[in-house]
């Protein structure tokens, strides 16, 4: 049923021309330096060639006897666990007394383009685990991994299965081909399209830029919501004007969205030809160095968290990893929204950092 | 190889007309609840562009003949005579840097084209989109469909079926081999591009993009020899050894 008069029409447009104008003069008085992202203080404690590892500062006493390692991927950049204040899964684990660590693989550039998987699992990302075991003096420390940094964590994990005493994947991609399951059509367009293309196709762009720039990859998931992607800075802006708090909200996830990384060229080929494409992990084809990553070494305790609505990386994707671990001890945290939902909205805040402390208290 | 002015001309008036109907569609203001047939009006008359996208599916359908020389202002001929020159054997010494020259413009022709028919299929899922809004709309007049109380709820709802049409779109094969085709494309441009720089900084002397990435390969092959090496003449962990490491 069609019900409203033109003069209603007019007097919503009044309303929206009110909004862009209160809009306009609260982004006037808004700085670049005042969107800070990231802010939980902390200190570089190792650096290898671009890959920092970062101690947060404890803000109590330590509950946890073993601290907690978060690994990010390559595809965008860790900072989204810590997003603002109040809005970030880093703060919210320091609060409950864990000591937390994380993992930035700093700016990959053309020179990169040699770096491969291997290096980044087996080289960098063990470097980290092994300095904090000797830090601490400790056998086994627990990994926290968050979308293709849970993919780096699995194979970790794997190969190194003394190292890690309890695993935790985040919106993790395990079977790269689940999505075929998925009925909603707004879900795993990003593995249909991967597999769309050719292997000549990665390789191409590879050779063409040395690595996957960051922005194309902005590009690519801007077509997994395309209407979105066109409303977002002109229609979506009316709802952000509302107010200060949800244009600073906006603002900052601006400013995650921007810090792209490109991502190394050789580690995007296997991420894209022998995971996306391939599907080689699910399959126990996948190696690194030569050795095969066998999911089934995964004999330490693990929790998968997924998000029900996320359109990136399909629940059915995540999923597919509780036949393949070796482990009994496995836990499962489907959480309501979306892939970044998960750490940034203001609906899980609290249940995923109390849900990941809760689940280490029964096993620490 | 001339341009079509009379299919242009022709597409233009056409254009005008739908231009001129639609300006003729504004409603006055009034404080009437509107119909259905005044809502189609206004919503023809905010979205022209689509009401001259309307007119596409001719240019759509002859996008994909790249000898068409509407969509293909150079003439067809063109990229079949950059073809012919790119397809041509070599020699030795003779006209190297022109072949280079030459398959670079054959690389953006190809981007171009494979362009337009992208463009082509996203504005026939637009088309749809809008037909699919105009049905509702009518629907909604005829048998009580969804409430629209507002012009925001309208937009959200016009807003909602385009997102479906383009969801829809992009997984069909079409829309797939058009993008890998775009894709293919300017990466293929990108690399002529390439081989023409490394083309004036061999005749300079400046180290090329080709040079600086074997130089890297180098390094990092050395870097993970170093590992391994101190890896195997480690008992203990290696901590990040032979990769720069910094203990901060």
């Amino acid at each position: 049923m069609l019900k409203f008069s033109a003069e209603q029409y007019l007097k919503e447009m009044a309303e929206s021309n009110r909004r862009i104008a209160d809009g306009a003069k609260m982004l006037a008085q808004i700085k670049d330096d005042d969107v800070q992202i990231a802010t939980t203080p902390k200190e570089a404690v190792l650096r290898q060639d671009k890959t920092t590892l970062y101690r947060y500062l404890p803000t109590r006493e330590p509950s946890l006897r073993l601290p907690v390692l978060v690994v990010y991927g390559l595809i965008g950049r860790y900072t989204m666990a810590d997003l603002q204040e109040d809005r970030s899964l880093i703060r919210n684990l320091l609060n409950q007394g864990v000591d937390v660590y994380a993992v930035d693989w700093g700016n990959p550039g053309r020179a990169d383009r040699w770096q491969s998987l291997e290096d980044y699992i087996d080289g960098y990302l063990d470097g980290c685990v092994d300095f904090i075991r000797a830090r601490h003096g400790i056998d086994a420390i627990n990994v926290l991994g968050i979308c293709e940094g849970g993919v780096f964590t699995l194979c970790h994990a794997a190969l190194h299965p003394e190292k890690v005493k309890n695993l935790i994947v985040t919106i993790t991609p395990v079977d790269f081909h689940a999505d075929v399951e998925e009925e909603r059509i707004e879900r795993g367009f990003l593995n249909v399209w991967t597999r769309s293309l050719d292997a000549e196709d990665i390789d191409r762009i590879v050779d063409a830029f040395g690595y996957v720039p960051g922005q194309f990859m902005g590009m690519v998931f801007s077509m997994l919501t395309p209407v979105k992607s066109l409303t977002k800075y002109n229609v979506d802006m009316l709802d952000v004007f509302d107010s200060e708090d949800k244009l600073m909200n906006f603002l900052r996830m601006e400013k995650w969205l921007a810090d792209r990384p490109h991502h190394p060229g050789e580690a995007a080929k296997q991420w894209l030809i022998e995971l996306y494409q391939q599907n080689r992990l699910v399959k126990g084809e996948f190696t690194l160095d030569g050795r095969p990553v066998d999911l089934s070494r995964l004999t330490m305790p693990v929790l998968n968290v997924y998000a029900l609505d996320d359109h990136i990386i399909p629940p059915s994707c995540s999923k597919a990893l509780a036949p393949l671990v070796g482990t009994k001890d496995y836990s499962e945290i489907a959480l309501p929204g979306g892939h970044v939902g998960v750490f940034v909205s203001g609906k899980s805040q609290g249940i995923v950092g109390k849900g990941i402390v809760d689940w280490l208290r029964e096993r620490c | 190889m001339s341009f079509n002015y009379e299919k242009a001309n022709s597409l233009l008036a056409e254009w005008l007309e739908r231009q001129r109907t639609a300006f003729r569609s504004f409603p006055s203001v009034s404080d009437q609840p509107g119909n259905a047939s005044q809502a189609a009006e206004l919503w023809r008359s905010y979205m022209l562009w689509l009401t001259l996208a309307r007119i596409l599916p001719a240019q759509s359908d002859a996008i994909e003949d790249p000898t068409d020389p509407l969509v293909a202002p150079t003439g067809g001929g063109l990229e079949g005579l950059v073809g012919r020159a790119n397809e041509s054997p070599s020699f030795a010494t003779l006209w190297d840097a022109d072949r280079k020259s030459m398959r670079s413009y054959g690389a953006w022709l190809e981007m171009r084209n494979a362009s337009a028919a992208h463009r082509g299929l996203l504005d026939k899922a637009w088309q749809e989109a809008h037909r699919r809004f105009l049905v509702e709309l009518a629907k909604a007049e005829a048998d009580g469909g969804p409430l629209i109380d507002s012009w925001r709820k309208g937009l959200d709802h016009w807003l909602a079926i385009a997102n479906q049409c383009l969801l829809e779109t992009q997984r069909t094969d079409e829309f797939l081999q058009t993008q890998k085709r775009l894709l293919r494309s300017a990466m293929d441009y990108r690399l002529s591009l390439r081989e023409l720089a490394e083309e004036f900084c061999e005749i300079h002397q400046i180290p090329g993009r080709g040079e600086l990435d074997d130089l890297s390969r180098t390094v990092h092959e050395l870097r993970r020899e170093l590992r391994a090496l101190k890896r195997r003449d480690s008992a203990t962990p290696v901590t990040g050894q032979g990769r720069g490491v910094v203990g901060c």
